[in-house]
């Protein structure tokens, strides 16, 4: 995709009432994504930060699962649409009072709420809930799945920052295995047509992963030469005590990305971190804060793409509805 | 579909003038402005506007534009068109003095929806409102403050207006 499939897009080619994955999206979904997200960010930094396009509707964030900056982001790209949030969380709910997702989400929607934004432990449990519930549901992270807004805020930055990513060499660092925003990236980036490297260590990043079309590679330094972009994924403190997982000092020395190993990379590659990061671990600290690094950037596209994101479904489901009115007028 | 060309490139020029005149006319002495081109139509009239401004009357007049994509009132029966030109007012809008302008103005709701996304950024101590076609149809208490040409043609016609600020020769108005 080049900026003028960005510049070309359509927003009426949008025909999704959820948003579950990136593996289900098309190049043209997300183009319309970035040239919409383009078009929010162009409107930060205004003296009124709101935009009307959600106003009288309601998103709920169901957080099963913790999380900080997913959570704000949502919360802040819903109130600058005009939208009214509600917060849930897995342990302040009445989940842990044995209620199914099923039965909250119901509850929920029964209060009127027009939007479900879910993260949840287990995989697949978005598209559990979209078929349960009759308005859109945003997969906000579902286990070892997707996390398909960060896979997008990923790539939004990527393009931005590189334009086209055709052909471009992108290496993502670290626990791969588990991790969902790996996934979304790795679709997301192959839609793009970047050349996806994975390097971590054996047991977190298996050979079988080849067959998702990237190529796995347990020496970092074949990993990162010449790379464009490098991603690092955040050490999952809680995978620690598994056999899989080696101590943090070793991962550090193995795989952190320090000094030495920075120079390895292209000279105008970009540092990319999903956060929260362990400085000291996955990355040095001053790499973190270095010009190449844009991982601020992340953060502040994390809302602009969520706001496209939640302004697509939320439109598309309106005129849905609109559409099956008027049918049901002229049958009536 | 037939077309009909109803104004050319020369008289569009000498409406655009008329406009300018008219505009100036009514400015207070020393009263400066900035003009609002709303998208998409009215962002060429806008910078045509403005060298007519600085040749005729030797002002440098600041020029912005304005897309009410995401304030439009049927957000959810029609798909929004591609944003060719996003909001960007690079002046202070408040207490500023805004002359707004369209090429076309017909039921109204686009200046309404500009005006909202206006005051949503500030607060003008006026703003007035020029039309290079007024072709009727209004549905909100809105009428143009300066107007090149009113038409009366039926609604199921459409008005085609080609500006180009660089080719003003091919400048024209056609009904179809």
């Amino acid at each position: 995709m080049d900026t003028e499939v960005i510049e070309n897009s359509v927003e009426s080619t949008w025909n999704h009432r959820d948003l579950l994955g990136i593996e289900e999206l098309s190049v043209a979904d997300l183009a319309v994504v970035f040239s919409v997200a383009k078009s929010f960010k162009k409107t930060f930094g205004r003296r009124v930060k709101k935009l009307p396009p959600l106003r009288g509707k309601t998103v709920a964030n169901l957080f099963m699962e913790p999380s900080t900056r997913t959570r704000v982001a949502f919360e802040m790209a819903a109130k600058r649409l005009s939208a009214d949030t509600i917060g849930v969380s897995g342990d302040s709910s009445s989940l842990t009072k044995g209620e199914s997702l099923t039965d909250t989400a119901r509850n929920i929607q029964a209060l009127d709420v027009d939007l479900i934004v879910l993260r949840h432990s287990s995989a697949g449990a978005a598209h559990f809930l979209s078929q349960r519930v009759d308005i859109p549901v945003i997969n906000a992270g579902d286990g070892a799945h997707e996390h398909p807004t960060q896979g997008l805020l990923d790539t939004f930055t990527m393009f931005e920052q590189k334009g086209s990513l055709q052909g471009k060499k992108v290496t993502i660092l670290g626990d791969i295995l588990f991790s969902r925003v790996a996934r979304s990236n790795i679709w997301a980036l192959q839609k793009l047509g970047a050349l996806v490297t994975v390097a971590g260590p054996s047991t977190l990043v298996p050979t079988r992963l080849e067959s998702l079309g990237v190529t796995v590679k347990h020496d970092l330094r074949q990993a990162l030469d010449g790379a464009e972009v490098v991603m690092l994924l955040r050490i999952q403190h809680e995978r620690q005590n598994t056999a899989l997982f080696p101590s943090i000092g070793e991962y550090c020395a193995m795989f952190g990305l320090n000094k030495t190993r920075a120079e390895w990379i292209d000279p105008n590659a970009l540092i990319m971190h999903p956060g929260p990061i362990n400085r000291g671990v996955e990355i040095d600290s001053d790499l973190a804060d270095s010009h190449r690094s844009v991982i601020l950037d992340q953060v502040t596209n994390g809302i602009a793409v969520r706001m496209a994101v939640l302004y697509l479904c939320s439109r598309y489901h309106d005129q849905q509805r609109v559409k099956a009115l008027s049918k049901e007028g002229e049958n009536g | 579909m037939s077309k009909t060309t109803i104004l050319d490139s020369a008289k569009v020029l000498k409406l655009v003038n008329h406009i300018a005149e008219a505009f100036i006319n009514s400015l207070s002495q020393g009263e400066n402005f900035s003009l609002v081109g709303l998208a998409n139509g009215g962002v060429s009239l806008a910078e045509i506007l403005k060298r007519v401004f600085a040749e005729r009357f030797a002002l440098d007049v600041p020029v912005g534009t304005i897309d009410i994509s995401f304030y439009r009132d049927d957000f959810s029966t029609r798909p929004v068109g591609k944003i060719k030109h996003p909001t960007d007012l690079p002046f202070n809008i408040d207490g500023n003095r805004l002359l707004l302008v369209d090429d076309v103005v017909e039921s109204g709701r686009t200046v309404r929806a500009a005006l909202t996304e206006i005051f949503d950024q500030g607060r003008p101590e006026w703003v007035r409102f020029a039309t290079l076609i007024d072709r009727g149809n209004r549905i909100l208490p809105i009428q143009p403050d300066f107007v090149g040409k009113t038409i009366d043609i039926p609604k199921t016609k459409q008005v085609r207006v080609s500006l180009d600020l660089q080719n003003q020769n091919c400048n024209s108005v056609s009904v179809y």
